[in-house]
């Protein structure tokens, strides 16, 4: 859990660097090895990894377009992980989606850029194991201000009346890009959400790992075993802009300081020593995980961009003409030519 | 990081810069006043410089600003006060108004270019 | 009223500022008039569509709205039905799948269900628009969408001068108007324009009629047909063509709904050649559109017709492969050649 934590936060800050690359002194979104839009999401590892950690790959999860993190909980291949957000050939998407559109069947993860879109289709795969009979489970993974959307509110209440094996994880960073909470959501705690629809819902008031670890581990259990859904807030800290070119002049300075004094991973870090795991074991994980992130990225910066006609590939499966390319022929079955007289 | 002195080359690196080097008052800390120091010309005009420096952002670490847009022409009359262009420091959009009323006679730094803080945007000339 | 002429006028403005000078005018000449949209009020805009309107008019009249489109839009809907004036914003194009009920079902329609008896002065202002990698789910213009659909006006502004009094007549036009900004055109500092947006403009408010062409570029041999961004990209096009011996003529439609088919006619009369360049999906789009409206009124005016258009496929997120769907300066005059002279 802690590797991984530390290995999303390393992650999100080499990425800053490198699409700060080619963007100085003017900022161009559009300039530099890594272009458009990117949101990342230090400060909200906890909220990834307390979930993630009792997921198996049959487990499937939604995540929104602050993806990073879930990923890499989730298992996600990192170096094609990362070829993507590098608009690679060999991106997990080849280059088609970007990192915001992340998808990785080998662990059933996928993402959408717009904000609560994952709702419904972690619905459907609760729906497909239930079906199935599979004790697989659903995570959707939203900000705290998605769940102002008809999409999320429409999914609690499917998801209850058919007790479906879903977790909604609600990310509280308080703000919904310049929007603080308090301006926009009622009631503050978003899990009260749930009440509404008759199902369990649950905030943990920190970004305290193991909080979530214990909180996560109950409402994927309950999934699991057939208990039905949960609403699961988790309180977390938004470290940066909302995506990386966001002044954040709307936002006040100690709210800035306060999510950059409360470090999750550091509170970890701590409690795993008062446990007698000593600095020297803390130190080899860490760098492992900066290792893991320099090779990931190393990789990704030496494969080839797609070529351009590479664009026309991928918008279906089959051909245009489906299944088949003949019609049968059945004597006496097709219209007759010209009109009855 | 600290309030150090401003790039003494007036627009130095800059296309279009300023090429009678000008004496200028260092006011590159933030929040000072500074920009309106004027300058004797031989035509009997005072030149009001537009200085950088003293509409820095104050919470930025970058010392290279880049000029997005001029809004007026040069030989064109500009109020005190009023926006004539404006500038990006660390994604951070800053207006640049006029420091007196007058005629801008001169542009240092064109658009896209890069400048330092401190440096001398424009200069306006003032009624005599 | 006459329209001052942009020559006479000493200063410049980039489009965003100009669309916020005609939103403040309205908003102080008419108490009716309020804006509400996501990060519209301290952020001043995603795309710097309302910087500044908050600290004149306050929270009241600049409205930060939650997450929630369906129901801002659709409470746009009823407030301009009480007889307000709102101006809701979607802050991209590609978020109207969430609220496509209100603005169709509602919006477009009440006016005709209701024979007449309710109008809907409303403005939807929504960026559009890809080049900056932003990928498949935030890089769409869309344009033929909104103007297939009845009963809404479908505004695209291509410079300052333009945007003010369109966004003047949007306001004050008892119709619902779809005022659609492209992020590139708007000066933002992150997202650098082409030199073509930033225009004189008058400091008096002014209005353009919606329905009348523009013709940004005199010219004998060929008729360039175009919108938005791909103005910008045809005046460019049109130098290189010059250079070649080929004068283009240039039209911005600037706005879709009403259509001024009589100016592209009128044009083709002379030229006998048409290229119409699109940023939005080739089929049953703009393009076609167009087209069909020359054949249509004189067939033996058209003697040669090329259309520049994304090919039917998601806008992809990799740089090689965006370039290659969204029509560049390159293809619009590859395109000229191709029609002859």
């Amino acid at each position: 859990m802690y590797e991984d934590m530390v290995t999303a936060r390393l992650y999100e800050e080499r990425l800053q660097d490198e699409y700060m690359e080619g963007k100085r002194p003017g900022f161009d979104i559009s300039a530099g090895d890594i272009p458009g839009e990117l949101h990342l999401a230090a400060g909200q590892e906890a909220a990834a990894v307390g979930v993630c950690y009792h997921l198996r790959d049959d487990d499937t999860v939604t995540a929104p377009h602050r993806p990073h993190h879930v990923a890499i909980a989730k298992g996600v291949d990192l170096k094609r992980m990362t070829a993507e957000i590098f608009g690679r050939e060999t991106g997990l998407c080849h280059g088609k989606g970007g990192h915001m559109h992340l998808f990785d069947p080998d662990v059933n993860f996928a993402c959408s850029g717009i904000i609560a879109e994952g709702c419904p289709p972690a619905l459907g795969a609760a729906m497909a194991a239930k079906k199935r009979n599979t004790d697989s489970v659903a995570v959707a993974y939203l900000g705290e201000g998605a769940i102002d959307q008809g999409g999320f509110l429409e999914s609690l209440n499917m998801a209850s009346v058919h007790d479906l094996p879903v977790v909604f994880v609600v990310e509280d960073n308080d703000w919904a890009i310049s929007m603080p909470k308090d301006r926009v959501t009622r009631p503050d705690d978003g899990s009260k959400r749930a009440d509404g629809f008759d199902m369990r819902g649950v905030r943990v008031d920190s970004d305290d790992a193991r909080a979530i670890y214990e909180a996560g581990g109950e409402a994927v259990a309950r999934a699991r075993d057939g208990n039905g859904p949960t609403v699961l807030e988790v309180q977390v800290h938004r470290r940066m802009g909302h995506f990386m070119g966001d002044p954040e002049t709307y936002r006040p300075e100690e709210d800035q300081q306060r999510a950059a004094d409360r470090d999750s991973i550091e509170r970890l870090a701590a409690d795993m020593r008062e446990f007698g795991i000593d600095e020297a074991e803390l130190e080899e994980i860490r760098d492992r995980a900066a290792e893991r992130v320099d090779e990931a990225v190393t990789w990704a910066k030496q494969q080839p961009l797609p070529e351009p006609e590479a664009a026309h590939d991928h918008v279906f499966t089959n051909p245009p003409s489906g299944v088949t390319d003949e019609e049968p022929e059945f004597p006496g079955s097709g219209a007759a030519a010209g009109g009855d007289d | 990081m600290s309030g150090s002195d401003p790039a003494s080359d007036s627009g130095g690196e800059t296309e279009g810069g300023g090429d009678d080097s000008i004496e200028r008052a260092g006011g590159g800390s933030n929040g000072t006043d500074g920009g309106t120091d004027t300058i004797e010309t031989d035509g009997g005009a005072d030149r009001v410089p537009v200085d950088s420096g003293a509409l820095w952002p104050g919470d930025t670490d970058d010392d290279v600003g880049l000029l997005l847009n001029w809004f007026v022409a040069e030989g064109s009359r500009v109020t005190e006060g009023n926006r004539i262009a404006e500038f990006q420091v660390e994604k951070v959009d800053v207006d640049v108004p006029a420091p007196a009323t007058g005629t801008l006679a001169e542009i240092a730094v064109d658009e896209d270019g890069e400048f330092d803080r401190g440096d001398v945007l424009a200069y306006v000339e003032t009624e005599g | 009223m006459s329209t001052p002429t942009q020559e006479a006028v000493g200063r410049t403005a980039t489009m965003s500022d100009a669309m916020v000078e005609a939103v403040a005018h309205e908003m102080r000449a008419d108490e009716e008039v309020f804006y509400m949209g996501e990060d519209v009020a301290d952020y001043g805009g995603i795309f710097d569509s309302t910087t500044g309107l908050l600290d004149e008019f306050g929270r009241d009249r600049v409205m930060d709205v939650p997450i929630s489109e369906t129901a801002y839009l659709g409470a746009a809907v009823g407030a301009a039905q009480a007889g307000m004036r709102p101006i809701a914003e979607l802050m991209f194009v590609d978020f109207f799948g969430v609220a496509m009920d209100q603005i169709y079902n509602q919006m477009a329609k009440n006016t005709y269900m209701s024979g007449g008896s309710f109008s809907v002065p409303m403005v939807l202002t929504t960026a559009v628009g890809g080049t900056y990698n932003d990928a498949a789910q935030h890089s769409q213009t869309l344009y033929g969408t909104f103007a297939h659909l009845p009963g809404m006006k479908v505004v695209v502004p291509s410079t300052a001068y333009d945007a003010k009094g369109l966004m003047h007549n949007a306001i004050r036009d008892d119709d619902p108007v779809v005022y659609m900004f492209h992020k590139r055109l708007m000066g933002i500092g992150w997202m650098p324009a082409p030199d073509g947006p930033k225009t004189p403009v008058p400091e008096e408010d002014y209005t353009i009629p919606f329905g009348k062409a523009d013709v940004k570029r005199q010219g004998d041999d060929v008729t360039v047909v175009t919108l938005g961004l791909h103005v910008h990209r045809a005046l460019d096009a049109a130098e290189t063509l010059a250079d070649e011996g080929v004068d283009a003529e240039v039209i911005d439609l600037r706005t879709l709904k009403p259509l001024d088919r009589e100016t592209v006619l009128e044009s083709v009369r002379k030229t006998g050649r048409l290229v119409v360049v699109d940023e939005d999906y080739q089929s049953y789009g703009l393009t076609g559109e167009i087209i069909s409206s020359v054949a249509e009124a004189d067939l033996d005016a058209l003697e040669a017709v090329e259309r520049v258009a994304v090919p039917d496929v998601p806008i992809p997120y990799s740089r090689p492969m965006e370039d290659a769907v969204i029509p560049g300066a390159e293809d619009v005059a590859e395109a000229v050649r191709s029609v002859g002279k």
